[in-house]
C-alpha cells in the first residue's frame, strides 16, 4: 500500500507536478498548435494562392497565345466585319489535268496543266455541298520551281499552269491549290483530287455511261452528239464533251467550263442513284477515284465518310466567279476574276459573320 | 439607221471578242520566251533565235543537278575564273535551257535579247547569266556575261545584251545554252 500510497503519494506529488506540467503542456500545446494551425494556414493559403498564381498566369498566357492564333487562322476582317471561318464546312478541290496515263513528265515544269478546277465545299450545318467551277485561265500567284526542281518565287498567270510544276503529282497537286489558295484571298482547299484525261473516260465506263442532254451541236465530233440529244455516253464521248475547246462552238474555255459542269452534274446524279440502291457504293466510288485519280490526300475512310453525307445534301448549282476575260501581251486568255466576287463567295459559304 | 449601225457594231465587236476569246490554251511551254531584235536583213538571212533542246543542254544539266544534289555550291562547278566571282553569293540555278541562233552575222554587232523565263525575276535583283557552248567533241566552254549587260525590268523580263564576240562564237558552237543563277530563297 506505501508503496502504493507513497507511490500513490509520490505520484501525487507526481501527478501534481505531471498536473502543472499538463496544465502548462496544454496550454503550451494548444499555444503551439494554434502556432502550427495558423502556420498551416497560412502555408496552404500561400500554397493556394501561389497554385492559383501560378495557374492563373499560365493560362492566361496560353489562352491568349491560342486565341491570338485562333483568330490569325480563323477570322478575316472585310470591309469593316469581322468573319468567322465556319468548321462545319470542309472544301475539296477536283482538278482534272491534260495528261494521259503513262505520260512521260520530264523535268520538274512539264506536268500539265489543270484545265479542270472544282471546289466543293461541302457544309454539314447546312446539309449542302457548294461547287465552285474555277475557269482554268483565272489569273493568280501561281508557284513556279526552278530547272533542278528547287523553289523560285511565284508569277502572275493562268492557275491552271500551277499544275504543271514540280517533281511529283503530289508537289504538282499542292502548287495548285496554293495557287487557288492565292486567288481566293488565301483559303486553303482541305483536300485534293487529281484525276488525268483518261479518268474521264473509265469514269464514265465504271458508273456504266452518264447521261447528258448535248448542250449544243457537237455532230462534227461525233454524229450522235446533236443539240439536245439525250444520251447516254460512251467513254469516247464522254472526254470529247469534257475536253474539246477549239474546234467547236465558240472555242472558248467558258464554253467548255458548262460542257464540263453537265457532264459532273449528270456524274453526281448517276453517283446519286447508285448510292440508293446501294448504302455500299461510297466505298466502291472510292476504289473507282483511287483508280482514276493521279493523286489524292484523302484517307479512304475519310472519303467514305464526306461521300455518304455530302450525296444526302442538297447539291446546290455549279457556280462561277464573275471577271473580265482579256488576251494577255503574250496573246492568251486571261480571266481576271473580280475581288468583290471571290470575297462574296469565300464569305458566304466559308465564312460567318462575328457578331 | 444610227440604232442599225450601232446594233451591227455592237454583233461584230461581240464576234470579235468571241474569236479572241478563243485563243488557244496557255500551256506550261508557252511560259518562256525569247525575243530576237529587230535586224534589217533579207527574210532568208533573217537573225532567228528561239529556246531549243539540245542533247549536250540536257547532259549538262544532269550533271549539275548531279554536282549539287548533296548541297554543294554551284558556285564550284564552273571553272575557277568563273567560280571566284559566283562564291558566297549563296546561288541557286533557276534557269538553264538551249538556244538556238542562226543567221547572226558579225555586223549585226551587239545585240540585246529579251528573256522571258518562268522564274519571274525582280527588277534590280542580281542575277547571274552564263553561256554555255558545246563543241563537237563534248567539250564545254563556260562564258560569264558581265554584270553591266543584264537588266531585269519591272515585269520580270531578263534583257541580256551579247557582245559580238561572244554572239559569233555562239553561232559557231554545236549548241549553246543559257543558265541563270540567282539567289536562293531564305
Amino acid at each position: 500500500m506505501n508503496g502504493i500510497g507513497q507511490g500513490t503519494h509520490a505520484a501525487g506529488k507526481g501527478m501534481r507536478r505531471q498536473h502543472r506540467f499538463s496544465a502548462l503542456s496544454r496550454r503550451r500545446r494548444l499555444f503551439f498548435l494554434l502556432i502550427f494551425a495558423a502556420v498551416v494556414v497560412v502555408l496552404l493559403a500561400g500554397a493556394y494562392l501561389a497554385g492559383r498564381w501560378y495557374e492563373n498566369k499560365g493560362y492566361t498566357d496560353e489562352r491568349q497565345r491560342m486565341s491570338e492564333n485562333f483568330g490569325k487562322l480563323h477570322t478575316v476582317a472585310y470591309q469593316g466585319q469581322t468573319y468567322l471561318r465556319r468548321p462545319e464546312v470542309s472544301t475539296l478541290l477536283i482538278m482534272g489535268v491534260d495528261q494521259r496515263d503513262g505520260s512521260e513528265i520530264t523535268g520538274y515544269r512539264s506536268g500539265g496543266q489543270a484545265d479542270f478546277l472544282m471546289l466543293l465545299a461541302i457544309d454539314s450545318a447546312n446539309r449542302q455541298v457548294h461547287q465552285l467551277q474555277v475557269d482554268r485561265d483565272a489569273i493568280t500567284e501561281v508557284p513556279i520551281v526552278g530547272v533542278l526542281g528547287n523553289q523560285v518565287g511565284t508569277r502572275q498567270m493562268q492557275i491552271c499552269l500551277a499544275h504543271a510544276y514540280g517533281g511529283s503529282e503530289e508537289e504538282r497537286s499542292r502548287h495548285t491549290v496554293q495557287a487557288l489558295a492565292n486567288l481566293l484571298g488565301g483559303e486553303t482547299a482541305g483536300h485534293v483530287i487529281s484525276v488525268r484525261l483518261d479518268g474521264i473516260g473509265r469514269l464514265n465506263s465504271l458508273l456504266g455511261g452518264v447521261t447528258v442532254t448535248v448542250p449544243a451541236d457537237y455532230s462534227q465530233l461525233d454524229p450522235a452528239m446533236t443539240k439536245g440529244a439525250v444520251l447516254t455516253l460512251n467513254d469516247a464521248q464522254a472526254e470529247l464533251l469534257v475536253r474539246s475547246r477549239m474546234t467547236i462552238e465558240g472555242g472558248t474555255n467558258a464554253e467548255r467550263m458548262v460542257r464540263q459542269r453537265s457532264f459532273m452534274n449528270a456524274v453526281i446524279q448517276k453517283i446519286r442513284g447508285n448510292v440508293k440502291e446501294n448504302a455500299d457504293f461510297a466505298g466502291t466510288l472510292f476504289d473507282i477515284l483511287d483508280e482514276i485519280s493521279d493523286y489524292t490526300d484523302l484517307q479512304r475512310g475519310e472519303m467514305i465518310n464526306e461521300v455518304t453525307q455530302a450525296l444526302t445534301y442538297d447539291i446546290l448549282p455549279v457556280e462561277t466567279l464573275t471577271g473580265e476575260y482579256t488576251i494577255g501581251s503574250d496573246g492568251f486568255v486571261e480571266f481576271h476574276a473580280d475581288e468583290d466576287a471571290v470575297a462574296a463567295w469565300v464569305l458566304q459559304t466559308l465564312y460567318e459573320p462575328k457578331k | 439607221m444610227k440604232k442599225l449601225i450601232a446594233i451591227l457594231l455592237t454583233l461584230v465587236m461581240t464576234l470579235s471578242l468571241a474569236t479572241a476569246f478563243a485563243a488557244p490554251s496557255k500551256t506550261s511551254s508557252d511560259v518562256a520566251a525569247v525575243e530576237s531584235p529587230a535586224v534589217e536583213a533579207e527574210p532568208e538571212e533573217e537573225l532567228k533565235i528561239a529556246f531549243a533542246k539540245t542533247a549536250e543542254a540536257e547532259e549538262e544539266l544532269e550533271k549539275i543537278a548531279e554536282f549539287v544534289k548533296d548541297g554543294a555550291d554551284i558556285a564550284e562547278y564552273f571553272p575557277e575564273e568563273i567560280a571566284e566571282q559566283l562564291k558566297g553569293e549563296n546561288l541557286q540555278l533557276a534557269e538553264f535551257t538551249a538556244l538556238s541562233i542562226d543567221n547572226y552575222d558579225p555586223e549585226m554587232g551587239d545585240l540585246p535579247l529579251v528573256f522571258r523565263f518562268d522564274t519571274q525575276f525582280k527588277e534590280g535583283e542580281k542575277i547571274f547569266v552564263l553561256v554555255a557552248l558545246f563543241d563537237a567533241e563534248g567539250n564545254v566552254e563556260w562564258v560569264l556575261v558581265d554584270a553591266e549587260n543584264i537588266a531585269v525590268a519591272e515585269n520580270g523580263d531578263v534583257t541580256v545584251t551579247f557582245p559580238a564576240e561572244l554572239l559569233e562564237k555562239m553561232g559557231e558552237a554545236k549548241s549553246v545554252a543559257v543558265a541563270v543563277l540567282n539567289e536562293k530563297a531564305q
